[in-house]
């Protein structure tokens, strides 16, 4: 098996790290006050504001732009696998390339379809 | 409390308390307090350049005068657009400080006898012992040494003067052998540097940069203790600034805002005959922009493809140095053209509608002082490589210094233009200026404008003749100073003040970010400044403070996040039910892909290479330009064409605008730039940090390492996402600035409509029915519910 398969097939597993750890950081609320950092503030003033509704605008836009970026990543991912593929494609390092491959297939599917219902409701 | 309103004469009241402003003071002033000592020490610490370095029998290899020529000869011939010193500089040739490092200790171990221990002692006495006697001015070398220099003479004569091309570099670039002698002692010097223990120290002058086993080079302590330190720095950092929002509510939000807004449509907003004229900006940045990414394409593919341009020889006519230099130089250009006109196009807002005569006038002097700037310095950085210039290259032609490397005569051009840019809006903010606290957001606005002359001057004090260490001091205020706090500054100045204007943020919250960011910047940034100089011949004392503050610099990053989401609270605001929609919803996601990029590429690729030890191995490598282009273009870049759809969003008639081309560019540039980074910069980085700290420094930088064939895989997979990026992304943005010059709205402000309702937006009631005595932009008298609750 060739070293460049195996660092790529590498890459491409800690892409998947990535675009999981974007998706998550995607999902964090966008509303200001719902910040860890305020998180002292609210046990101190003893209340808490009403959280931004994350399907108004912008917030709901801006979600599914950081779900978008991180599953373009996969998308990148994708690419990166099947040129590498044809790089090298000896019958280990193919079945090496496709196991990388398969989540981001999996990821692309599953969040890619909810990206598309994703409703964003712009201003107006 | 209601409104009262103000006796004539006097001036609107400080709106934020006072600890704000003399918090902003103190931390300022204690950050260039420190720089100032810094620059001191700079000058007092960098390696010395001998009078004369000589053999032990007394025979001269080369003088002071050679070396200072010598780099001369680099810069005047974009070497450092092609290559490094130190790390600094282009990434497509080698490093020359650790490709002379390397070539000439493998020609000395040869010389004593191959790969034997002794054969090692005698190598590494030979670089780290120091022989310069600071009293003569003299260096002495070992015969070994002077023999490496004569071989190695020959070795750039071939490099440097290949009548090929074929390496990124024009046919015979350098052929005149005294120059050739002059840049190799140039690039001796500076290896020598490199190696040769500090006096009283035993380390080198560089904190023993390059990684190079053959003369022992290897991290000092100092450089690993202070990346575990400014690791911990960080950590205490994030939580004191956590523990500070706990204990006091910073930025006085207290509860969801409950004013109604109602947009003005944009086709109601009369312009300024100088607001007009800003069209005619955002079409030259546009113009610029693309120029910028087809020469950062012919660049990519010079790593890609070194011996042609698809059968083409680009080298011949625009070799990878001009390229590269263009690409660095519209970098800034294209961008700071957007600043300009977006500070232009919102000072009328802040003045309440008010223009004084002739500002439309001086706004085209303006631009066109610009673009002769612009297409000047280009030229000259042609003509002054190719050497057409003669000796008026510095002045006229290439000065080059990366990023700097405009003719002084166009650096000075460019700074004054600046000055007349501050002197617009000196004048159509005067009347507004002289009712306000210094601490408002108008004069706020006015400084973080003067600072960008300002700070960009700073440029100047690096000359060819400047020693490479304090001209890279000088060159980072600039590139990083000026950039990353005083550009910051006035975004975040300008930014808040186009939410101020629309009426989704309150003036008070806004001032309330300006001075955040200026504390947090000022405490990380200035300082921070140093981490681009832990191994260029400072001493140790910028690597540890650069290290600890820089790493600081990561809390502002994640705050600014926090501040993007403050300002999308507009999207919690209740609109009015019969009002027109938000017009501006690119501007705001382009605004959103701002804070996303500040976290990836800024933030994460940023922290990836910057401990001292990281960067010891890293610098220099594919992993800087991924962190460069994830906060150049992801934070600057985007926030460039966010203002301009801003502006275009008015200049463009109502029948004419359509969303469809904000949105193709705004995602094909986002997508574009995040395949850029994932596709080839990020891996590709990764791999050659592996091979510097598998095979040392020099062999990384090779252009053998680039060509091979695994890195030139990675660097033709960037082409899909280029395309994108080039024909989805910047395209559009020029088709729409075009519309914006082609169909301006033709009617502009009178005088008479100065009682017209101004402002985009109007306030409804306030349901809390609480107001503030005067808030900005409003000359109906708009209300403000700022309430102040205690913890």
């Amino acid at each position: 098996m060739s070293g460049e398969t195996l660092l790529a097939a590498g890459y491409v597993t800690l892409l998947l790290l990535v675009v999981i750890g974007l998706d998550v950081y995607g999902r964090q609320s966008t509303g200001a006050w719902e910040s860890r950092i305020f998180a002292g503030y609210h046990r101190a003033a003893g209340r808490t504001p009403e959280r931004a509704d994350p399907h108004a605008w912008p917030h709901s836009e801006v979600h599914r732009f950081h779900r978008a970026v991180s599953l373009f990543i996969s998308v990148v991912a994708l690419v990166l696998t099947g040129a590498e593929a044809v790089r090298h494609h000896a019958p280990a390092e193919a079945a090496l390339l496709a196991a990388v491959a398969v989540p981001h297939g999996v990821l692309l599917a599953l969040l890619g379809r909810r990206l598309r219902h994703a409703k964003v409701s712009p201003p107006g | 409390m209601g409104a009262a309103p103000r006796p004539p004469g006097t001036k609107r009241p400080r709106l934020i308390a006072r600890g704000w402003v003399q918090a902003a003071v103190l931390v300022t002033l204690g950050g260039f307090f420190v720089l100032g000592f810094l620059a001191i020490r700079t000058y007092q610490a960098q390696p010395p350049i001998p009078e004369r370095t000589v053999t032990a029998a007394g025979e001269v290899v080369f003088t002071g005068d050679d070396v200072r020529e010598g780099q001369k000869v680099f810069l005047r011939t974009g070497l450092m657009q092609y290559g490094s010193i130190y790390g600094h500089g282009a990434y497509l040739g080698p490093d020359f400080t650790a490709d002379y490092l390397n070539r000439s200790a493998a020609l000395v171990r040869e010389s004593y006898g191959g790969d034997s221990a002794d054969a090692h002692e005698r190598t590494v006495d030979d670089y780290r012992t120091n022989r310069y006697d600071d009293s003569t001015g003299t260096l002495v070398w070992s015969d070994a040494q002077a023999a490496a220099f004569a071989e190695l003479t020959e070795h750039y004569a071939g490099l440097l003067g290949s009548p090929d091309g074929k390496q990124g570099l024009k046919p015979d670039a350098i052929t005149d052998p005294g120059e050739i002698h002059d840049v190799t002692a140039y690039f001796a010097w500076t290896a020598w540097t490199a190696a040769a223990e500090r006096p009283g120290h035993d380390y080198s002058y560089t904190n023993n940069w390059p990684s190079e086993p053959l003369v022992d080079n290897e991290p000092t302590g100092h450089t690993v203790t202070w990346s575990v330190l400014s690791l911990i720095f960080l950590l205490v950092g994030t939580g004191a600034l956590f523990a500070a929002f706990g204990r006091w509510n910073f930025l006085g939000w207290h509860h969801r805002d409950h004013r109604e807004l109602r947009f003005h449509s944009p086709d109601r907003v009369r312009l300024t005959p100088a607001q007009r004229a800003t069209a005619w900006f955002f079409l030259v940045m546009a113009a610029l922009f693309l120029v910028q990414v087809l020469l950062g394409s012919a660049a990519q593919h010079y790593r890609a493809d070194l011996q042609s341009f698809f059968g083409v020889p680009l080298d011949r006519w625009l070799p990878y140095n001009l390229v590269r230099t263009w690409h660095t130089q519209l970098s800034i250009f294209w961008v700071v053209t957007s600043f300009l006109a977006i500070g232009i196009f919102i000072a009328p807002l802040i003045s309440r509608g008010w223009e004084p005569r002739r500002q439309a006038l001086l706004t085209r002097v303006l631009l066109g002082a610009l673009v002769v700037v612009v297409v000047g310095s280009l030229l000259g950085e042609l003509a002054g490589q190719r050497g057409w210039l003669g000796d008026l290259w510095a002045q006229l032609g290439n000065q080059g210094w990366e990023y700097l490397d405009l003719g002084r005569v166009w650096q000075v051009l460019l700074t004054l233009g600046m000055v007349i840019w501050v002197v617009i809006l000196f004048r159509g903010l005067r009347r507004r200026l002289r009712g306000e606290s210094v601490a408002n957001m108008p004069w706020l606005f006015f400084l973080a404008a003067l600072a960008l002359p300002a700070f960009y001057a700073v440029g100047l004090l690096a000359g060819p003749d400047t020693q490479f260490t304090a001209a890279d001091f000088w060159r980072f205020i600039v590139v990083h100073l000026w950039v990353e706090d005083f550009m910051e500054l006035f975004t975040t100045a300008t930014v808040a003040y186009l939410f101020v204007l629309l009426g989704v943020v309150r003036e008070r919250v806004a001032l309330a970010v300006i001075f955040l960011d200026i504390v947090l910047y000022g405490a990380g940034g200035v300082i921070g400044t140093m981490h681009h100089l832990y191994f260029s011949g400072e001493p140790a004392e910028h690597l540890a403070l650069g290290a600890t503050f820089s790493a600081l610099e990561v809390v502002p990053l994640l705050f600014l996040t926090v501040e993007a989401w403050s300002f999308l609270q507009m999207g919690a605001r209740r609109h009015s039910p019969s009002d027109t929609p938000f017009p501006h919803r690119w501007a705001v996601m382009f605004l959103a892909a701002v804070g996303f990029w500040n976290f990836l590429g800024a933030g994460v690729f940023g922290f990836l290479v910057n401990l001292p030890i990281v960067s010891y191995y890293e610098m220099g490598t594919g992993l800087t330009a991924n962190h460069a282009h994830g906060a150049m273009m992801g934070v600057y870049g985007m926030l460039a064409v966010g203002f301009a759809v801003f502006a275009l969003r008015y200049l463009i008639p109502e029948n004419k605008w359509s969303d469809r081309w904000p949105r193709l560019a705004f995602w094909s540039l986002n997508l574009g730039l995040a395949w850029m980074s994932f596709a080839t910069l990020l891996p590709s980085g990764a791999l050659q940090l592996y091979e510097v700290v598998e095979s040392g420094y020099a062999d990384a930088r090779s252009l053998g390492y680039l060509q091979g064939d695994t890195n030139v895989f990675l660097e033709w997979l960037r082409l899909p996402g280029d395309v994108v990026f080039i024909v989805g992304g910047v395209l559009p943005l020029l088709w729409m600035t075009w519309l914006g010059v082609r169909h301006r709205v033709g009617r502009t402000r009178q005088p008479g409509d100065t009682e017209v309702s101004l402002l985009f937006t109007e306030v409804g009631a306030d349901t809390d029915g609480e107001t503030e005595s005067e808030t900005d932009g409003d000359p109906d008298g708009e209300t403000d519910g700022a309430k102040e609750v205690s913890p």
